[in-house]
């Protein structure tokens, strides 16, 4: 039976000429445009029949990653692994911007209150298999048999983070005392919205979490590597968006619609994954 | 260039294009040129350039598309009960070069004479009872095609050095399975020694 012999356990020193910079200029950039967008909109009297430029903003970051990913797609179409996993990776976006599109449509004209869970989720919960897939196929491809380690990450990490979330979801508490003077409260009466609403809440941690891992598996891969760097930011970007979702799903099981205050993130996520493509596409 | 390293270098350029894209392929060819100044099929004579080239532009999935090289072309059975150099050719347009080169009698009887031991050109003709023209013509055939490799040399009478050849197959097999016609192959050992891809992978 054959096996690889491992050329090289030591990292390859990827020389200047190829490397792919992260410039801190634009992540400053990001960061400072996200931090603007969120104290503004923070600001902003939360009225959800009311479409904003922040809502507007925030549409748009989703369709602009769903733009940069086509262009990438098809400066590789016809290729089985780039060609088809930026597409997947695009069309999630896409997804992810009808399901907004969606939500706006029911909440600001249709005047339907927090529409969750509801017809968009439909969308929402279609960015999950077009982004894992796109994450898969890269990994598949480039390293078809994982080291234990990586194995372990991909199902520890969604197991760990889903069973936290379901935790404090269900299981009511008192941390006033502090955390280390935890109080479990009696469980209070709750209605089947609140079971509907927090199994739908679980099923997006798990989906999300799932993505992490994965595209922390994939960063691994390629980190010593020209496209390190463009993994690093769909890292950052992914990551970025599971706490976004963590949050608000943790709300919106209690009837909370903390959209507005979580709406940076998404939006940062959105743009750093962007960034993540322009990376990709300028090196290789 | 070895035999099977021959056979595998074909594969090379349409791997990489056909998974990863003709972007990607260009680039790799650049950053060959630059810093070793060869192309993508001389590279395989120094894998080792090749790999170094590949895993600066994807680090440790760097291994995954190597082996997607191999495996584009042989796969290897992996039953215990047989020599581990038995592999199925898995890239249509190889298991038909062979077909072809066994379904030319006189290939298949150049082919059967260096089975066992190396020959030079002459020896070879004269056990196959082949025309020397055709018989140079479709020894040459077989030697770009990278069924035929040098093994050794013998020094003539007037001190020239004239070159051995031994297939690069120590025997074949051809089934039909489900409709679908099975190219197996026995690897001659010198050909995994002087293959610098299989110099990459370690044998078990």
């Amino acid at each position: 039976m054959l096996h690889w012999k491992k050329n090289s356990d030591k990292p390859e020193i990827v020389p200047k000429d190829l490397q792919s910079p992260i410039n801190p200029k634009i992540i400053l950039l990001i960061l400072g445009s996200v931090a603007c967008f969120q104290i503004f909109n923070s600001m902003e009297p939360k009225d959800s029949t009311k479409f904003t430029f922040f809502d507007f903003s925030y549409l748009v970051s989703f369709g602009v990653a769903a733009v940069f990913g086509i262009f990438i797609s098809k400066r590789y179409w016809g290729s089985k692994i780039f060609g088809k996993s930026y597409l997947s990776l695009s069309l999630g976006y896409a997804s992810y911007f009808i399901g907004s599109l969606v939500w706006y449509i029911y909440a600001v004209i249709y005047h339907v209150e927090n529409p969750y869970p509801y017809y968009p989720d439909v969308a929402y919960f279609a960015f999950f298999p077009f982004v894992i897939y796109h994450l898969k196929r890269n990994i598949q491809f480039f390293k078809p048999k994982l080291e234990k380690k990586q194995k372990i990450n991909l199902i520890i990490i969604p197991i760990v983070i889903t069973l936290l979330f379901t935790f404090v979801t269900l299981v009511p508490m008192d941390i006033t005392s502090g955390v280390f003077n935890l109080k479990f409260l009696p469980t209070p009466d709750h209605d089947q919205s609140f079971y509907t609403t927090t199994a739908t809440s679980i099923a997006y941690v798990i989906l999300d979490t799932l993505i992490l891992s994965c595209t922390l598996v994939g960063f691994k891969i390629f980190r010593n590597s020209s496209l390190g760097s463009a993994w690093g930011l769909l890292l950052v970007g992914l990551a970025l968006y599971t706490l976004a979702d963590l949050i608000y799903y943790y709300f919106e099981a209690f009837g909370l619609d903390v959209a507005n205050d979580v709406q940076g993130l998404w939006v940062g996520s959105a743009i750093v994954v962007c960034y993540a493509l322009y990376k990709h596409k300028s090196f290789l | 260039m070895s035999g099977l390293d021959t056979l595998i270098a074909k594969s090379l350029d349409l791997t990489i294009k056909e998974n990863l894209g003709k972007k990607t392929l260009q680039k790799v060819e650049q950053r060959l040129f630059e810093k070793y100044g060869i192309n993508l099929t001389q590279s395989i004579e120094d894998f080792t350039k090749l790999d170094s080239v590949l895993r600066e532009f994807f680090g440790g999935g760097a291994e995954g598309l190597e082996k997607q090289f191999l495996e584009n072309v042989v796969t290897l059975e992996e039953t215990k009960s047989q020599d581990p150099n038995w592999v199925a050719i898995e890239d249509p347009s190889l298991a038909k070069l062979i077909l072809e080169s066994f379904g030319d009698e006189d290939k298949k009887n150049i082919m059967n004479s260096v089975l066992d031991e190396p020959r030079i050109v002459s020896e070879i003709l004269e056990i196959a009872q082949i025309p020397q023209t055709s018989g140079y013509r479709k020894v040459n055939s077989l030697i770009d095609n990278g069924l035929l490799i040098v093994q050794g040399h013998m020094t003539t009478h007037d001190g020239k050095k004239v070159n051995k050849y031994k297939s690069i197959f120590d025997n074949v097999t051809i089934n039909i399975e489900k409709n679908k016609v099975v190219v197996k192959v026995l690897l001659a050992k010198e050909s995994i020694e002087k293959s610098s891809i299989i110099q990459v992978v370690q044998c078990r």
